[in-house]
C-alpha cells in the first residue's frame, strides 16, 4: 500500500512502469511513423528536393502527449488508485462481525450485505483476520470457529441468507463468551433492530449485558437500523361469523401507517386485497368479511411490499374449513346416487365445508367436527345418544332431517317432540294440496332468504303441540307447521327438518333454498365440539423464507409436534410454513411466536453509525481503464483522420472497427447478462419447431441408402397424403434412437438392415414407452423380394431388435382389418414387393384407441413412395406397373390415416353384418 | 501450345475492348455532343464528297459541275457544289504509358481515361465537320468516316496493353502540312519531343500539345513522410515532410511546361493543359477552338 493523502494504491509497484514514459516519448518521438506510400508518376520532379531537411516527419505534440497519457494512465489504472473515505478500523486485532440474520433484516439486508462486504474487502487489504457470526445461524451446539481470512470470510458471507425464525442474543452472547483474542478487535454489529420486550421486562440489563460482551471483544461499530424500515407483521387470524379478523402490528411507529393486506389462495391467485391504516397506532385489527366459499379457499394473506416471513400469515384447514360429519340411516346408493339420503346435503355443503361420512358414530365424533348431520337416522342406541348429548353440551350443532325411520321411532335427541307417523299432503287418499313454504319468522336466522315458489312439501313429521312451538321454529309451511324446529342444548344447538334430505318427500332438497339453508346452519355452527386434536407429529410440507416466500423445506427443517403449533415456537428446526401429511396440514406462523418487540432503545455508551450505501473506497480503476480505452479509441480515429491511409477499403475498415468497438464497450455487458439463459431455451424452441405441424419419422439405420430412401419415401407420401386427405404433415424426420425423442411423431418407420446395431437399454425403454402411448412403429424387412430359405438376415436381425422391446402377440392382418378401411378400400398392400405378409397385434389395443402398436412387414413399402428430387420413382416395383405404386401410396394413406384417427373407422365394418342381423331377425 | 496461349490472350483482350469500348465512346460522345452545339460545319463549297448546295451556272464554271438531272427540270442551269475540304488530316496522339494510369483520388477518373475520351470525342468533333483523322502508332487509315470513332475506340483500348511502346511519337510519317493533336503528361525528357516536333515543323506541319495533368501532381498535395515510387521505373524516394517540398516541386513542374509552352511557341503550335478534376468539356472546348479557330492552325 502506498498512500498519497486519501489516495492509495493497491498495487503500487506497478506504478514503476511510470519510469518508462520518457523512454517512451523519446522512442515516439524519434521513430518516425511509418511512411505512406504512393505511387507518384511525377517522381522524377522528386529526386534531390529532399536534400535540404533531415529530421524526420514527426508526430504532432498533442498526439504525442495524447499518446503519452494513454500509458501513463494505463499504469496508474493498473496500480488500482483507490481512494479511502473513511479509516475504517480502529484496532489492530482481528475483525469480528456480527450480523443477525434473522426474518426482520430482509429489508434492509441489501445494505447490510453490500457494507459488509466493504468491510471484508477493507480487511482483505490490511490482511487482517475475520470472525463472521451469523445470529441466526448460531445453535447451542455451535462450536467455536476459528479465524479465517477475509476471503474466506467473503464467500462465507454471500452464501448467508436472512433466515425465518429469530436471533437468540444470548445465544450469541454466550457463543461469543468463548473467544478471546490477543489484540483488541474491531467488532461490527448489525442488529436486526429489535428488541424483545418480554426478555427485557425480565431481564433488564439483558442488552446491557450483550454490548458489553461485545466490548469486551475490542472497539464496538453499532450500526443503527432506520426506524421506518422495521417490519410490520401480521400477529393474529381468527375466525368470526362470517369473515377473518386480522390483526397488524408495526414494531416501530416510525413504518408505514398504511399497507394494503392481499389474500391468495393456494394457486396465488389473488383473493382480496384491502388497505389498511395504522393511525398513529402500533397495533390494529381488522375484519374482512368473506363469503365462506372465498374463506375456504384462503390459503395465505400477506402484506403488500414487507416481504418478510412475519408479514406472511398462512392459513391452515383448521381455520377455515368446518368439518361436517354426515350418519346416515338410510343405505348409500353407488349405482343411484341421486336417490340416496346423502346426496343432496353432500353436494349442498361440499364447497363449504370438510365432509366426513360414516357409520359408526363414535369414530365420527373422534375428530372435531363442528357440525353433525343426521340423515332420517331412528332412535340412537343408548350409548350413542349419551355420547351425541354430550358433544352437542360441549358446543356442538346437531341438525337431524326427519324420514321414515325417525317417523315411526324418536329419540330425545330432538328440539321438540314429535308426533309418531307421518303427515302425508296431496297424496291420493289426501284432500289437502302440497304445501309451500310460509314467510320466514323474524327470529329465524333465514329471515331474507327468498322462497321459491316451486318448492312444496308432500310429506313432513309432526311437532307435539308445545307452548314454546313458535320460538323454536325457524321454518314453517303455510298451514302453520314447522318444518325446521331448533333449540339449544348446553353450549350446542339441536335442529330438526321435518322434511327428507332427498326428494322423497319434498322437493325441498332439490332448490336452491336448500343450499343456503344448510350454508346458514353451517355458519352459525361455530363450536367445535371436538374430542381431541390430532396429536401426530407433523413434517413440514412448504416452509417460509425469511422473505415470506413459501419454499421447500430444507434438510434442517424437522417435524414438528403439536406443542410447537400450541406454542408458535419458531425455531431453526421449524420455520413458519405449512407442516402435514396427506390427511393433516398446519400451519406455523411466525406472526404468532412475536409477542411483543420493540425498536432498539439508545444504548448508553454505544455509539451507533447511520447505515450508509456510500461505499468505504472509491475505486478508480474502472474508471481510468475506460478512460484509457476511451482515450485509445480517440488516438486511433485521429490517426486515421491525419494519416489518410491511400487505400480506402483501408480506411473504411479501420473506421469500421472503431464504430464497432464503441458499440461493443457499451452493450457488452447486456450481451453477457444474457447469454447464460439462451441455451436453456434451444432445446424447447427445436421441439416447438418440430411439433408446429404433423410430421413422419424414420429411424435412421446408417446405410445411407436406406436411410435416403426412407426420407425420400416418406416425403413423397406425405406430399401425396397433404395433397389427397384433409392432414397436413410436415416434413419427415430422421431419428437418431440414442438422442432424439421420439415421442413427438405419431408414427416411427423402421428399416431394417442386418447389421443395425441393437438401441441402448434407455432407447429400448423409450420405444416402449413410445409404444404403451400411442405411438405406432412400422418394421420394414424389405426382404419380400429375397429368396431365402428360413429366415432372411433381415428378419434375423429384427427378431434381435425385437428382443428388449414389449411387443405384444401378433396375427397376420385379417382380411376385414381397419388398416385396409381407414381411406382407401385395400385389398393387398403391397410396396415394393407384392407377395404380401403383415402382421399387427393380435389383440386390439384399448389403450391406444385399438390401434395396432407395431404393423411389421416386409414390403419395403418406402422404396416405392420413394421419388427423387426429380420427382422421378427412385425404385421399380416388382412384379411392377404403375397400378401396384398406387396402392403402395394408398396403403401409406391408409397407414397414415390408421395411426391418426384411430379404429373409428372399424365400426362400418361391421355394418354389413348388423343389416344381415336385422333382416333375420325381422323374418 | 503457344497459339493456343495466344489465341487465348487475344480472346481475353477482345473481351476487355467490347467491354470497354463501347462506354469509352459513349462517354466520348456525351462530352463531343456538348460541345458540337456550339459549332457546325464548315459551310463553305469545296471538293469534298458531300453536296453543300446547287447553283445557277455561271461563266467561268466547269462544265463538269453541271447537274444535268437538275439542269433539265428547270429553265436555268444548275451546278452541283460540293462542300469544301481539305486533304490534310489531323493525326491524334494519345499517351497511354503507364504514369498517364493515375488518380490520386478515387473521385477524378484517370488521367489515361480522360485523355482517351477527349482524343475520341475530339474524332467525334472532327468527323462530324469532314475532317480526316488519324491516329498516330495504329495501322488505321486516315478517315472522315465516323466508323473511325469506333475504330479508334478499339485501338485505345488494345494500347493500353502494350506496355513497350515508344514514349515519344514518331512523327515521321506523317504527311507534309499536316496537324498534330498530342494529349499526353509529357513527364519525359522533352528533348526527343522537341526534335522530332521539329522535323515536322520542318516539314509544314501544325500542332497542338495537351498537357492532362492530376491536382496533386501539381501541387503534390501530400504531408509528413511519404514513400513515392516511380510508375515506370521502381526507383524510389523517401520524403520525410512532403510540405518542405512542395514548393520546390512545383517550380520544377512550371520549369517543365515552361520549357513545353516555349518549344511550342517557336514553331506557332499551342499548348495547354488540362487537370482531372475539371470537366472534360473545358479541356475539349479549349482544344477543338485552337484547332478550328485558326482556321487549321
Amino acid at each position: 500500500m502506498l498512500g498519497l493523502g486519501g489516495l492509495t494504491f493497491i498495487y503500487p509497484w506497478i506504478l514503476i512502469g511510470l519510469i518508462l514514459l520518457p523512454v517512451l516519448w523519446w522512442l515516439m518521438r524519434f521513430l518516425p511513423p511509418r511512411p505512406r506510400y504512393i505511387k507518384f508518376p511525377a517522381i522524377s520532379f522528386l529526386f534531390g528536393l529532399d536534400k535540404q531537411q533531415k529530421t524526420p516527419a514527426q508526430t504532432p505534440w498533442w498526439l504525442l502527449l495524447l499518446r503519452l497519457a494513454i500509458a501513463a494512465l494505463l499504469i496508474i489504472g493498473l496500480a488500482q488508485p483507490v481512494l479511502k473515505e473513511r479509516e475504517l478500523f480502529q484496532q489492530n486485532g482481528p475483525v469480528v462481525i456480527i450480523v443477525e440474520n434473522d426474518w426482520a433484516t430482509t429489508k434492509f439486508w441489501n445494505t447490510y450485505r453490500q457494507q459488509i462486504n466493504d468491510v471484508l474487502t477493507e480487511a482483505e487489504q490490511q490482511k487482517k483476520q475475520v470472525l463472521l457470526i451469523a445470529g441466526a445461524n448460531i445453535q447451542e451446539t455451535t462450536a467455536v470457529a476459528s479465524l479465517m481470512t477475509a476471503n474466506e470470510a467473503k464467500v462465507l458471507f454471500n452464501s448467508l441468507q436472512p433466515q425465518s425464525w429469530f436471533i437468540d442474543r444470548k445465544l450469541i452472547q454466550n457463543h461469543l463468551d468463548q473467544y478471546q483474542f490477543d489484540k483488541p478487535a474491531d467488532v461490527f454489529w448489525y442488529s436486526n433492530g429489535l428488541v424483545d420486550v418480554a426478555e427485557t421486562s425480565q431481564n433488564p440489563d439483558s442488552l446491557l449485558d450483550f454490548v458489553n460482551t461485545l466490548y469486551k471483544l475490542g472497539h464496538v461499530h453499532s450500526y443503527k437500523v432506520p426506524a421506518n424500515l422495521l417490519p410490520i407483521i401480521i400477529q393474529k387470524v381468527s375466525i368470526i361469523a362470517d369473515g377473518m379478523e386480522f390483526f397488524f402490528s408495526r414494531l416501530s411507529p416510525d413504518s408505514l401507517s398504511a399497507i394494503t393486506l392481499v389474500g391468495y389462495d393456494i394457486q396465488g391467485a389473488i383473493l382480496f386485497s384491502e388497505d389498511i391504516s395504522f393511525a398513529d397506532q402500533k397495533q390494529v385489527s381488522k375484519i374482512i368479511q368473506l363469503p365462506s366459499e372465498l374463506r375456504n379457499r384462503l390459503n395465505r394473506v400477506s402484506i403488500v411490499g414487507q416481504s418478510n416471513a412475519a408479514s406472511v400469515f398462512l392459513i391452515d384447514d383448521q381455520s377455515k374449513i368446518k368439518p361436517v360429519g354426515i350418519l346416515s340411516g338410510g343405505f348409500a346408493s353407488v349405482t343411484q346416487p341421486l336417490l340416496s339420503s346423502t346426496y343432496y346435503v353432500y353436494k349442498a355443503l361440499q364447497p363449504y365445508s370438510e365432509i366426513r361420512e360414516g357409520q359408526d358414530l363414535e369414530k365420527l365424533l373422534e375428530r372435531k367436527l363442528s357440525l353433525l348431520i343426521l340423515i332420517d337416522v331412528g332412535r340412537l342406541n343408548p350409548g350413542d345418544e349419551q355420547l351425541l348429548t354430550n358433544w352437542v353440551q360441549d358446543g356442538g350443532t346437531l341438525l337431524r332431517f326427519a324420514g321414515p325411520r325417525l317417523a315411526q321411532n324418536s329419540d330425545k335427541l330432538l328440539p321438540i317432540r314429535i308426533r309418531e307417523g307421518d303427515r302425508s299432503l296431496g297424496g291420493t287418499l289426501s284432500w289437502s294440496s302440497p304445501a309451500r313454504l310460509a314467510a320466514f319468522p323474524s327470529s329465524s336466522p333465514f329471515q331474507g332468504l327468498v322462497i321459491p315458489e316451486d318448492v312444496v312439501v308432500l310429506r313432513q313429521v309432526l311437532a307435539e303441540p308445545d307452548n314454546q312451538l313458535s320460538q323454536k321454529t325457524w321454518a314453517r309451511l303455510e298451514d302453520g307447521t314447522p318444518l325446521i324446529t331448533q333449540t339449544t342444548l348446553g353450549k350446542g344447538r339441536l335442529i330438526l327438518v321435518h322434511t327428507t334430505a332427498n326428494p322423497d318427500w319434498s322437493n325441498f332438497a332439490l332448490s336452491g333454498l336448500f343450499v343456503q339453508i344448510l350454508e346458514k346452519i353451517l355458519d352459525l355452527s361455530t363450536g367445535i365440539g371436538g374430542i381431541a386434536i390430532s396429536s401426530e407429529t407433523l413434517p413440514p410440507k412448504q416452509i417460509l423464507d425469511a422473505w415470506g416466500n413459501l419454499t421447500l423445506p430444507n434438510s434442517q427443517s424437522m417435524a414438528a409436534s403439536p406443542s410447537v403449533f400450541e406454542k408458535a415456537a419458531v425455531s431453526w428446526q421449524n420455520p413458519p410454513g405449512f407442516y402435514g401429511n396427506q390427511t393433516a396440514q398446519r400451519a406455523l406462523n411466525l406472526g404468532k411466536a412475536i409477542k411483543q418487540y420493540s425498536s432498539l432503545p439508545e444504548i448508553s455508551g454505544l455509539k451507533t453509525e447511520e447505515l450508509s450505501t456510500q461505499p468505504l473506497n472509491i475505486d478508480f480503476k474502472p474508471h481510468i481503464l475506460s478512460l484509457v480505452c476511451l482515450l485509445f479509441l480517440l488516438d486511433l480515429l485521429i490517426t486515421l483522420a491525419i494519416l489518410r491511409p491511400s487505400n480506402n477499403i483501408i480506411r473504411k475498415t479501420a473506421l469500421y472497427l472503431v464504430a464497432i468497438s464503441f458499440a461493443i464497450t457499451y452493450v457488452s455487458e447486456k450481451v453477457f447478462a444474457q447469454t447464460s439463459g439462451n441455451q436453456n431455451t434451444t432445446l424447447d424452441r427445436a421441439i416447438v419447431e418440430l411439433t408446429k405441424t404433423t410430421r413422419l419419422a424414420y429411424i435412421k439405420t446408417g446405410v445411407f441408402e436406406v436411410d435416403r430412401t426412407s426420407q425420400r419415401g416418406l416425403a413423397t407420401l406425405s406430399a401425396v397424403v397433404n395433397n389427397r386427405t384433409s392432414v397436413v404433415l410436415g416434413e419427415p424426420v430422421g431419428i437418431d434412437l440414442e438422442r432424439d425423442d421420439i415421442s413427438l411423431y405419431p408414427m416411427l418407420y423402421w428399416p431394417v438392415v442386418p447389421d443395425q446395431p441393437i438401441p441402448s437399454e434407455n432407447a429400448r425403454r423409450r420405444l416402449n414407452q413410445y409404444m404403451r402411448t400411442g405411438g405406432m412403429i412400422v418394421f420394414d424387412t424389405r426382404d419380400q423380394g429375397v429368396t431365402a430359405i428360413g429366415e432372411t438376415p433381415a428378419q434375423q436381425r429384427l427378431q434381435e431388435l425385437a428382443k428388449g422391446l414389449d411387443i405384444p402377440a401378433l396375427r397376420m392382418i385379417p382380411k376385414d382389418h381397419v388398416l385396409g378401411r381407414t381411406f382407401y378400400l385395400l385389398q393387398e398392400y403391397p410396396g415394393r414387393w407384392r407377395n404380401q405378409s403383415l402382421w399387427v397385434e393380435r389383440d386390439e389395443n384399448l389403450a391406444n384407441d385399438g390401434v395396432s402398436s407395431i404393423v411389421i412387414g416386409g414390403a419395403d413399402w418406402v422404396a416405392a413412395w420413394a421419388y427423387d428430387e426429380n420427382g422421378r420413382p427412385m425404385y421399380r416395383v416388382v412384379p411392377g406397373g404403375d397400378k401396384q405404386r398406387e396402392i403402395a401410396f394408398r396403403f401409406g394413406i391408409n397407414l397414415v390415416l390408421y395411426t391418426l384417427t384411430g379404429q373409428y373407422k372399424a365400426d362400418q365394418i361391421h355394418v354389413p353384418a348388423i343389416l344381415e342381423r336385422l333382416e333375420k331377425e325381422e323374418k | 501450345m503457344v497459339d493456343a496461349l495466344l489465341s487465348h490472350k487475344i480472346k481475353e483482350e477482345a473481351q476487355g475492348i467490347a467491354t470497354n469500348a463501347p462506354s469509352l465512346v459513349l462517354a466520348a460522345q456525351h462530352v463531343a455532343d456538348i460541345v458540337s452545339q456550339g459549332f457546325h460545319g464548315r459551310n463553305r463549297p469545296g471538293t469534298g464528297e458531300e453536296f453543300w448546295q446547287y447553283r445557277q451556272y455561271q461563266h467561268g464554271d466547269a462544265v463538269r459541275q453541271i447537274d444535268w438531272r437538275r439542269s433539265a427540270k428547270t429553265e436555268p442551269v444548275y451546278i452541283k457544289q460540293r462542300e469544301w475540304e481539305i486533304p490534310q488530316t489531323v493525326w491524334l496522339w494519345c499517351d497511354s504509358s503507364p504514369s498517364m494510369q493515375f488518380s490520386s483520388d478515387k473521385q477524378w477518373p484517370e488521367k489515361r481515361l480522360r485523355s482517351e475520351i477527349l482524343t475520341l470525342a475530339l474524332i467525334i468533333l472532327l468527323t462530324k465537320a469532314g475532317e480526316r483523322v488519324g491516329i498516330i502508332g495504329s495501322d488505321l487509315k486516315p478517315s472522315a468516316a465516323r466508323s473511325i470513332v469506333n475504330a479508334a475506340a478499339v485501338y485505345l483500348i488494345h494500347q493500353r496493353r502494350q506496355l513497350d511502346i515508344d514514349q515519344v511519337p514518331n512523327l515521321e510519317k506523317l504527311q507534309n502540312h499536316s496537324r498534330l493533336v498530342m494529349i499526353s503528361d509529357f513527364f519525359f525528357p522533352v528533348d526527343e519531343l522537341q526534335k522530332n516536333m521539329m522535323q515536322f515543323a520542318r516539314r509544314g506541319g501544325q500542332g497542338c500539345l495537351l498537357q492532362v495533368l492530376d491536382r496533386a501532381e501539381e501541387n503534390l498535395d501530400w504531408q509528413g513522410r511519404v514513400l513515392f515510387e516511380g510508375v515506370e521505373d521502381q526507383s524510389r524516394i523517401l520524403i520525410e515532410r512532403t510540405e518542405t517540398v512542395q514548393s520546390a516541386y512545383r517550380q520544377r513542374l512550371l520549369a517543365h511546361r515552361q520549357n513545353l509552352e516555349n518549344i511550342c511557341r517557336l514553331y506557332g503550335w499551342s499548348f495547354m493543359h488540362a487537370h482531372t478534376d475539371k470537366p472534360a468539356i473545358l479541356a475539349l472546348i479549349s482544344l477543338y477552338s485552337a484547332l478550328d479557330g485558326k482556321g487549321g492552325i
